[in-house]
């Protein structure tokens, strides 16, 4: 046994050697390949679509090959398009701050409860539908939502008419919220550990009170956990699918529900792709407004701590 | 805790998200053994008549089958990957790394249908629609962010002397990195794998797109169920999704920790 | 910074552990790889051997049973052949093959059943394999209204349509008391929020022509502004599957859409029933054909589906459950659809029906489709 390990080591380490030395030296290069390749896939059949966005649409024939910029036009021109990232927009930031602000809070108090029992029971419950899954979520949704659901019959009882809340914007939104809240607990919660305890109790022997303390000494310390929350719920809730298309009933949706439409309804590539154009750019300049403004290293991989 | 203004306000804000969270999974676990035929809440009745039901429909084992098989390539080929690309992007100075980065969070930014669609574009001409492995390697496409992400918290809070200790006491370094470096990133690589198998598990936008009959995967047979016959067959479906997510949660918890989880991710 | 948070082992755990995850992975690829190949068709057959499944897209639910009971039950018996149900919505079904055929690929079904809009458009598109006279035995059985519109360039027929369909005026008969006599009645402001469609406004089109005075298909503007008065009274828009849902859970008043749903609510015990009102209504159909680069055993027997699909013993239990009437002359014809306009089996029923020309569709529809979720989304 120990021999095989030694010859697979020597192995490795005659293979190490046969790599240049600059290199060997600097193995970033190398490492960095295997994921580069990997989303280049993605990149290649995005790249492709994206060229079919210049092409012009047609019914029967499909795709007929000039380049023209139709397609965006024929977004950017018309209302309703419009009102669809409009909505895609503000029900995603909306479902975002609520997320990390509720999530905050989770995260805060998670962390600082005395009680391990307690800590469990709230880790427990955040992990477990953040396990389970979209689909599940989502019909759960569905089912407290709807005509007979939860909602109903409980606005029934408290206020004598039932309100059903099924198909709604309203109902997207709350969806979208609980699947992000467990997205933003897990983006401040590593941030607010670093925040010590110790700093709390000076501030609070300086005379500030709890919610002072928490205002001006740990809020700002998390902000980089905070931002990178707000981002990364930002970006899943405006390339959500799922949940507009469920919880909205066709009334309600959001790009990615256009774009489907479009690419397998009207088996029209051409708009789709420019729609699916515009809103990768949209979300790119969210994503280089934080950056440039909140500098890299609080949002990417590379954290210096 | 001490009763103050701060502790009231976090106890409901943390009453509320507990609701907040817990309230569909509860509603789909409870509605799957009612004896009525529609899903309603409350339900009518117990009974198991649905899992028995689910067990003997064909297509719940297959792609079942199919799922675990597609989330285990996914988890086994995100691990060297993702390994690989945080100590590239952390440890090593290269040049361009942010435009590296953004383009490795493009699975992040482009919305799932969209990377299906462009995937589907690739697969077709590379013949790879029909088996599982391409999907498993889709899935670990538009996941890997999580991965790099996982890992690198672990690069970054890696102890440099471990390494230089080992290389002092003559250690090469193929072994420092199997002896020393990679034990250290295991809290890392383990919840990026966890979290790399869960999501490939539950994943099924992409897939949609991107299986065909024999390869289907169940949350996508699930979501074409959820369009088609609303009956508590589909929330018996969505419990074994849920005890999934359980028997995981515990498996974390054994292994590393929920607090370490929390804040390794 | 660091919190070393190791794990909680030591190096023999450590190394334990890694043996026990490598031993699992190798099991696991090992059982994949065979599970993998062992359903993996391979080879070239002869003409005629039999596949041992065929793969047939339908629509789930109530489509599904129907077929099963109708047609898969007596083609599995008489010829020994599985058939397994693709459950693909026919749109990405489309663009599937969009990738696929002209590559060259195989088709991942060997029967598509689908509208007959879609099989227009993929038969002009080429994907469809020509089905010949002598490939189906019940061919010479069919009303006219089963063969489709002849292509050009194309020998043989490019697919067949299997049944009709109206999409008539459902309602529920505890909210709607009194028989609707025209589709007005949706407008009708007591019917907020209680009016139900398909998702794409399919078999609604013809209705806001006539009642606008809009031209199909050059001016549609009369016919879109109808619309938009209909927004506030919408429910919710769908598919077949919500359109049955919604009657059942009781959450809609009136709906435009195919009996078949309707009888699926009744089935499920809402009380539900259907009209022609007195403007029309639109008739469509459903088609299956054989799509394009399959082996020739495959092919020869999913036309024998087919031939299965359209004889009367076929049609009669499958066009039953589906309350859909049938395109075979010699088909029984359920005692509930007799007389009823809502399924048009003679000639002078087809006479009253609103067919928009599926040429006009294939160029169109879609334009429609857009517009309409444009407005309503």
């Amino acid at each position: 046994m120990e021999k095989l390990k030694w010859i697979l080591i020597d192995s490795l380490i005659r293979l190490k050697k046969g790599i240049p030395g600059r290199l060997r030296r600097n193995p970033g290069y190398l490492l960095i390949i295997p994921s580069m390749i990997s989303v280049g896939f993605l990149a290649a059949g995005l790249a492709y679509l994206t060229s079919y966005s210049f092409l012009k649409f047609h019914p029967s024939k499909l795709i007929i090959y000039e380049l023209t910029l139709e397609n965006y036009v024929k977004i950017l021109w018309n209302p309703s398009y419009l009102g669809v990232f409009a909505r895609t927009i503000w029900i995603s930031l909306s479902a975002s701050i609520l997320a990390v602000a509720l999530g905050f809070f989770y995260a805060y108090l998670t962390v600082r409860v005395e009680s391990p029992l307690v800590r469990k029971l709230l880790l427990i419950s955040l992990f477990i539908p953040f396990f389970s899954g979209d689909v599940i979520r989502v019909y759960g949704w569905l089912i407290i939502f709807g005509k007979n659901g939860l909602v109903s019959k409980l606005t029934q009882t408290l206020i004598g008419r039932s309100i059903d809340l099924i198909y709604t914007e309203t109902a997207v939104l709350v969806g979208l919220t609980q699947i992000m809240i467990p997205v933003a607990v897990l983006m401040t919660a590593p941030a607010l550990t670093f925040v010590k305890r110790e700093l709390e109790y000076a501030a609070q022997n300086l005379g500030a009170d709890e919610l002072k303390t928490l205002r001006y000494v740990v809020l700002p310390l998390c902000k980089p956990g905070l931002i990178a929350a707000l981002l990364t719920t930002l970006t899943l809730s405006m390339t959500a699918y799922a949940e507009p298309d469920i919880l909205g009933g066709g009334k309600a949706n959001f790009v990615a529900n256009l774009m489907y439409t479009f690419m397998f309804n009207a088996a029209d590539y051409p708009t789709s792709a420019a729609l699916g154009v515009l809103l990768t750019s949209i979300i790119s300049i969210v994503v280089f407004i934080f950056l440039k403004r909140f500098g890299l290293g609080t949002l990417m991989y590379t954290r210096r701590s | 805790m001490r009763i103050n203004k701060l502790n009231l306000i976090l106890s409901l804000l943390g009453a509320l998200n507990l609701i907040l969270l817990s309230l569909p999974t509860i509603i789909v676990v409870s509605t799957s053994f009612t004896e009525a035929r529609i899903v309603s809440f409350p339900p009518k009745g117990f009974t198991f008549k649905w899992y028995l039901e689910l067990f003997s429909t064909e297509w719940f084992t297959k792609t079942f089958m199919n799922s675990l098989y597609a989330a285990t390539i996914c988890t086994a080929l995100s691990i060297p990957i993702g390994v690989a690309a945080a100590l590239a992007l952390n440890r090593y100075r290269i040049k361009g790394v942010n435009g590296i980065q953004i383009f490795l969070l493009l699975p992040f930014t482009v919305p799932l249908i969209v990377s299906g669609i462009s995937l589907l574009f690739i697969y077709v001409r590379l013949g790879w629609l029909g088996s599982i492995p391409p999907i498993g390697f889709a899935l670990m496409i538009i996941n890997i962010p999580f991965m790099i992400w996982s890992v690198s918290a672990s690069v970054n809070s890696l102890d440099p002397n471990l390494e230089y200790a080992a290389q002092n006491l003559g250690a090469e370094e193929v072994q420092t990195f199997i002896y020393v470096t990679v034990p250290s990133l295991l809290p890392g690589i383990i919840s990026g794998a966890l979290l790399m198998f869960i999501l490939g598990l539950t994943e099924f936008i992409t897939s949609m797109i991107l299986v065909t009959l024999t390869n289907m995967t169940l949350p996508v047979a699930l979501y074409n169920s959820v369009k088609t016959y609303l009956t508590p067959v589909l929330s018996s479906a969505s419990t074994i999704y849920i005890i999934i997510a359980v028997l995981t949660v515990w498996l974390v918890d054994k292994i590393i920790g929920l607090e370490e989880y929390m804040k390794i991710i | 910074m660091t919190s070393n948070k190791t794990l909680r082992t030591d190096r023999r755990t450590y190394t334990k552990s890694l043996a026990a995850i490598g031993l699992g992975a190798a099991v696991a690829a090992a059982g994949g790889s065979y599970y993998y190949y062992s359903s993996k068709r391979r080879g070239e057959a002869a003409e005629t051997e039999k596949p041992s499944t065929l793969r047939v897209r339908a629509w789930g639910g109530g489509w599904a049973e129907g077929l099963k009971e109708g047609v898969i039950q007596p083609f599995t018996e008489k010829y020994g052949i599985k058939v397994e149900l693709d459950y693909t919505e026919d749109n990405v079904l489309q663009a599937k093959l969009r990738e696929i055929i002209p590559a060259g690929g195989e088709p991942p079904v060997d029967v598509n059943w689908t509208t007959t809009t879609n099989a227009m458009r993929e038969a002009l598109w080429g994907f469809s394999s020509p089905i010949m006279e002598e490939d189906l035995t019940h061919l010479d059985e069919l009303h006219e209204a089963a063969y489709p519109e002849r292509i050009e360039g194309i020998e043989g027929l490019p697919y067949i349509n299997v049944y009709s369909y109206t999409y008539s005026l459902a309602y529920d008969t505890e909210k709607v008391p009194e028989k609707p006599e025209s589709w007005r009645i949706l407008w009708e402001p007591e019917y907020r929020r209680s009016v139900a469609m398909y998702d794409d406004g399919i078999g609604f089109f013809a209705v806001l022509a006539k009642l606008s005075g809009a031209k199909i298909p050059d001016d549609m503007e009369p016919a879109w502004k109808l619309l938009r008065e209909l927004k506030p009274n919408i429910a919710f828009v769908g598919e077949d599957p919500d359109l049955t849902q919604g009657f059942v859970e009781r959450q809609v008043a009136l709906e435009c859409t195919i009996p078949t749903n309707a009888l699926e609510a009744r089935r499920a015990g809402a009380p539900v029933a259907w009209t022609v009102p007195e403007e029309g209504v639109t008739m469509e159909n459903d088609a299956m054909y054989v799509p394009r680069n399959l082996p020739r055993n495959r092919d020869y027997w999913a036309k024998k589906f087919i031939d299965m699909a359209i004889s009367p013993e076929g049609q009669s239990k499958w066009c039953e459950y589906l309350g859909c009437p049938p395109v075979n002359r010699n088909a029984e014809i359920p005692d509930y659809m007799r007389g009823d306009p809502a399924f048009p089996t003679s000639k002078e029923d087809y006479d009253k029906m609103l067919i928009i020309p599926y040429k006009i569709l294939v160029e169109h529809e879609k334009d429609w489709f857009a517009k309409f979720e444009e407005i309503m989304g």
